[in-house]
């Protein structure tokens, strides 16, 4: 990617699993237009996500975290060709996508699927699960509902650990962990290479989470599949993904292989998230504790319907300088791999021009 | 409000806090056999239905039955009251009204249907495609049925005429075509709230067009919704109907129609009153009918909320195990002894959900409660405010607060309390504020109702509870709404509002699960800041352990409706005596086990139905042994200030 000066591919290990990206995001954009009112002023649309590129090796994960506003989910419901993308290139599989026909969408769907956060709404109340995973195996399979249908759907219930006898029932009678296992079932009724994760274990609890995440990896291992997986929760980030990406209200701000983005974050906002997950460990959550003490109290992030010229990271961040608040930084190459848009880390901005 | 917390585990095993108020908005639909198992439960609605099925009945017999011809008139006998030989009497040519009556249900009744019919052909699916495609098509045909809408149905029914001439198929498509505005309503507004729903998305993802997803996906899910709707219009129908036969349009002199026999009951209305009140009785009658019936299908297919449908098993008479030994230590400002909370259950039993929780707290401490989904955390808190949702009950227990027994006070004292000695903070501030109200006001009112103070003391103390709780700019934030307040700035003026009563005990339930990590931080920091200040003691719920470890004192941990573990926060963590919190702690994905698979807690969280003999984590723990499935462990004391509910605690590490 030496043209595009927004697109890093991350060197990620290990490098001998694949170096073809499966899926490449170029500088995309999302807008949302704003309700104009009928009297009064014109309202500017709502730039969900800015810029935004990166790439995924085949067989890898990318994690996507940030918190909401961020446009993690707006990303990747422009890859799911949920939204409409305003400028930018998506290529799938070698294809580009962006711009794809209505009768080639078909065979995009085939490759790339969906699990949704919420297992309650993103299952048809009223079908049983043979219904909701069976669905999808007749209309891209043309394998009509019966015994054939049935043993595949059996199959894929199989293969997310669950039995066929659950086939008769409706969503409403399964559990959460159970009915995230139906949503993956049905992801995969198409044998999809790249399924987009958003927060799959968000709405579970801990005890079931666990249970989801190993299902999710024992799938990828398996089946070679390509995750995008967003979440808001940093240990299952860091647990799942090979490289990570980190949003902040529309931009991604840093990217690069997850052990170095923990451990060395470059980007300020990248260090303030770290310091406000909260670990499950006394000693080491009070000394974070401490640590978020240099963080602004009460600042809050820009409304994303206004936002401010230069970097959106500029009223709460620690080494924000004059230039921050007038232009947004350029992707650089972050210390130890990857990339980050920080004006601290850029090459315009001598480290003499920091103020405060 | 919370009993989803407690009793949809029946249904729903487990989920986090954030989805727990999704559950509750999204009851799910009944099936066809529930439906009708409570429609059966109405007899108005059930008499209804065989009303109308007679009623069709008749319709399509009437021929055979009918004492005479409906034209068949007898100039010898006009006009007479009911006889033997024409039981509800003749008209003023002589033909019998019982017979016209007969006749009068095919026009009605069919043509009802008629009319219906077309206007469920063309709403639904214009309705449908509306709603699911939106845009100009949107805009478009709700602007055209708008303008339908506006014109009255006689209009309508003149133009039809017009065009079709006078017929009552006429009359009915003008119907139909008037009344498939209301289905196109209907329709549209049920379908663009279901076309949130994710399995929409999921549905779009899955490849499947418009017209798979509006007829496959959508329409059974608003179907319900749609039958109850059919029914009260077809007695609308009914009623136009008769309403157009009386002026004389539709049904032609020659067709036996209810309407038509009333508008001729008119004349005579001097001299045989009688001769309206059989047409008259019909058409309310059956008017009455469609409209019971459309009410009871309503209820039928009403979404059911979760909560309403407990599976049980027959709660035991009395808890099993000894209650709970209290640690001696000196008086604890709250105090929480055995409590016990039960719901009654389908069956004409209860079920028990919350058992043998005994808890104490200090002044200035801050203790975790903390538990999956289900395990009664937030059962707990409601039980201390007296505020369980009916038809629950706290069944056993005391509270006491600061040594006053709050179940031996009168309601009223207790209720005082709240808001006062202890105040309760939500996980959603948004909704716990009113959206009409400024913060100014919703603040003030506590303090001069409470608190007793004037309107100028209160708002100088308003102002000081939101400098408080660190709101930048108070002054302009009094004058605000709530929907003008970030989640952070919503949940800081939520804790102002507890404050305002200056309380010894503050619950807090799952403050900041709602809000990002990076507000959740200053949340917690705030929480922690204004304890100290008002010495109080904070009861922090919440599902995150990393939340707890920073900002609690004492844990207490919660599983299937008990404590099963309660001490210092360091020396649980670091030193679980529990084989559940154990457990809980190593699934979390954290430092130091970055690859390789997690471990896992076998199998689900027991509903309270079906919680286990003995401990009620036995089936999960890989220390069970047959003690732990034959007998309830009791919550017992294991070194200093910790209790633990395992038989095995002394084998544990």
């Amino acid at each position: 990617m030496n043209d595009a000066n927004l697109t890093m591919t991350v060197p990620i290990a290990p490098p001998a699993l694949s170096d073809q990206p499966f899926l490449t995001v170029r500088d995309l954009h999302v807008e949302f237009a704003a309700q104009q009112p009928l009297f009064g002023r014109y309202r500017s649309p709502v730039r969900a996500v800015n810029g935004v590129s990166f790439s995924v090796p085949r067989g890898q994960t990318l994690g996507l975290v940030g918190e909401s506003g961020a446009g993690k989910s707006t990303a990747a419901r422009a890859i799911l060709k949920l939204v409409q993308v305003q400028s930018g290139q998506i290529v799938v599989g070698g294809q580009d996508v962006t711009a794809l026909p209505t009768r080639a969408l078909d065979g995009y769907r085939r490759q790339v699927q969906v699990v949704f956060q919420d297992p309650y709404s993103a299952l048809n109340p009223s079908h049983v699960v043979g219904e909701i995973v069976g669905e999808l195996v007749t209309h891209h399979r043309r394998v009509r509902a019966g015994r054939a249908r049935d043993e595949i759907v059996a199959d894929l219930l199989q293969q997310v650990g669950l039995g066929p006898h659950l086939m008769e029932r409706l969503p409403g009678e399964l559990s959460g962990g159970q009915r995230q296992r139906v949503a993956i079932a049905r992801a995969l009724a198409v044998e999809p290479r790249l399924i987009v994760c958003d927060e799959p274990t968000s709405a579970l609890d801990v005890s079931i989470q666990s249970q989801i995440i190993n299902l999710l990896e024992d799938l990828q291992a398996r089946k070679g599949l390509t995750y995008l997986f967003i979440t808001h929760n940093l240990a299952v980030a860091r647990h799942i993904s090979h490289t990570l990406g980190v949003m902040y209200l529309g931009y991604l701000v840093e990217m690069g292989p997850t052990e170095r983005v923990y451990t060395q974050p470059a980007h300020p906002y990248t260090a303030m998230l770290l310091a406000a997950n909260p670990v499950p460990d006394p000693v080491q959550q009070r000394q974070r504790a401490a640590l978020r003490q240099m963080y602004r109290q009460g600042v809050e992030p820009p409304s994303p319907t206004r936002l401010p010229p230069g970097c959106p990271f500029a009223n709460r961040c620690p080494l924000v300088m004059d230039i921050c608040r007038r232009t947004m930084p350029a992707p650089s190459e972050a210390p130890g791999g990857g990339m980050v848009r920080c004006h601290a880390h850029s090459n315009e901005a001598a480290p003499s021009q920091r103020a405060g | 409000m919370n009993i989803v917390e407690t009793s949809s585990v029946a249904l729903a095993g487990s989920q986090d806090a954030r989805s727990e108020s999704n559950v509750q908005a999204r009851a799910y639909v009944s099936s066809p056999g529930r439906a009708w198992r409570r429609f059966r439960r109405q007899p108005a609605a059930v008499l209804s239905a065989a009303f109308i099925l007679a009623l069709y009945l008749i319709s399509v017999i009437g021929p055979w039955v009918a004492p005479y011809g409906p034209l068949a008139g007898d100039l010898r006998a006009t006009m007479q009251g009911p006889s033997a030989a024409h039981w509800l009497g003749t008209d003023q040519l002589g033909r019998d009204i019982l017979s016209q009556l007969i006749y009068g249900t095919r026009i009605s009744m069919w043509g009802a249907l008629q009319a219906i019919g077309v206007a469920l052909l063309l709403g639904v699916p214009l309705g449908l495609l509306a709603g699911y495609v939106g845009g100009a098509l949107d805009s478009g045909l709700t602007w055209g049925v708008d303008l339908l809408f506006a014109l009255p149905p006689i209009m309508v029914a003149f133009a039809v005429i017009a065009i079709l001439g006078a017929s009552l198929s006429a009359v009915m498509l003008a119907i139909g075509l008037t009344f498939s505005t209301r289905f196109f309503r209907l329709a549209r507004a049920v379908t663009l709230a279901e076309r949130e729903e994710l399995y929409v998305d999921s549905a779009r993802v899955g490849g499947l067009g418009v017209w798979s997803i509006t007829a496959h996906h959508i329409l059974p899910n608003i179907a319900p919704t749609l039958i109850a709707q059919t029914a009260l219009q077809v007695g609308a129908v009914v009623l136009i109907e008769a309403t157009l036969s009386f002026i004389g349009i539709g049904a032609t002199m020659e067709q036996p129609s209810w309407g038509r026999m009333l508008s001729q009951a008119r004349t005579y209305m001097g001299t045989h009153p009688f001769l309206a009140f059989p047409s008259g009785a019909a058409i309310t009658l059956t008017v009455l009918a469609f409209n019971l019936l459309g009410d009871g299908l309503q209820t039928a297919f009403g979404r059911e909320s979760v909560a309403a449908r407990p599976r049980s098993r027959p709660a035991p008479p009395a808890s099993a195990a000894p209650p709970t030994q209290a640690i001696e230590s000196p008086p604890a400002l709250l105090a929480l002894r055995g409590l016990e909370v039960r719901f009654p259950d389908a069956q004409g039993g209860e079920v028990v959900i919350l058992r043998d929780v005994s808890l104490e707290m200090k002044r200035g401490e801050i203790l975790g409660l903390v538990g999956e989904s289900g395990s009664g955390k937030t059962m707990t808190s409601l039980a201390i405010m007296d505020l369980i949702p009916p038809p629950g009950r706290l069944a056993a227990g005391s509270i006491r607060l600061e040594g006053k027994d709050l179940r031996s006070l009168p309601a009223a004292a207790w209720h005082r309390l709240r808001g006062q000695a202890i105040a309760l903070v939500f996980q959603d501030a948004h909704s716990s504020l009113n959206p009409a109200l400024t913060i100014e006001t919703q603040l003030i009112d506590p303090l001069r109702i409470h608190i007793g103070l004037s309107q100028r003391q209160a708002r100088r103390r308003a102002l000081e509870l939101l400098t408080l709780v660190r709101i930048p700019d108070p002054q302009r934030r009094l004058h605000e709404y709530p929907h003008q307040l970030s989640g952070g700035m919503a949940q800081r003026v939520a804790l102002a509002r507890a404050l305002a009563g200056q309380p010894t005990v503050l619950i807090a339930d799952e403050p900041t699960s709602a809000l990002d990590v990076t507000v959740q931080g200053q949340i917690l920091d705030l929480l922690k800041d204004v304890q100290r200040q008002f010495d109080m003691a904070i009861l922090l719920i919440t599902h995150d352990l990393g939340v707890v470890a920073e900002t609690c004192d004492r844990v207490a941990v919660m599983y299937a409706g008990e404590i099963v573990e309660a001490g210092p926060t360091h020396a649980l963590f670091h030193q679980p005596k529990h084989p559940y919190t154990q457990a809980l702690l190593a699934t979390l994905p954290q430092y130091g086990r970055i690859d390789g698979r997690l471990p896992v807690i076998p199998g689900l969280v027991p509903p309270p139905h079906a919680w286990p003999l003995g401990c009620h984590f036995h089936p999960r723990c890989p220390l069970a042994t047959e003690a732990c499935r034959a007998g309830t462990p009791a919550l017992q004391p294991l070194g200093p200030d910790r209790l633990t509910r395992c038989l095995r605690a002394q084998d544990m590490p």
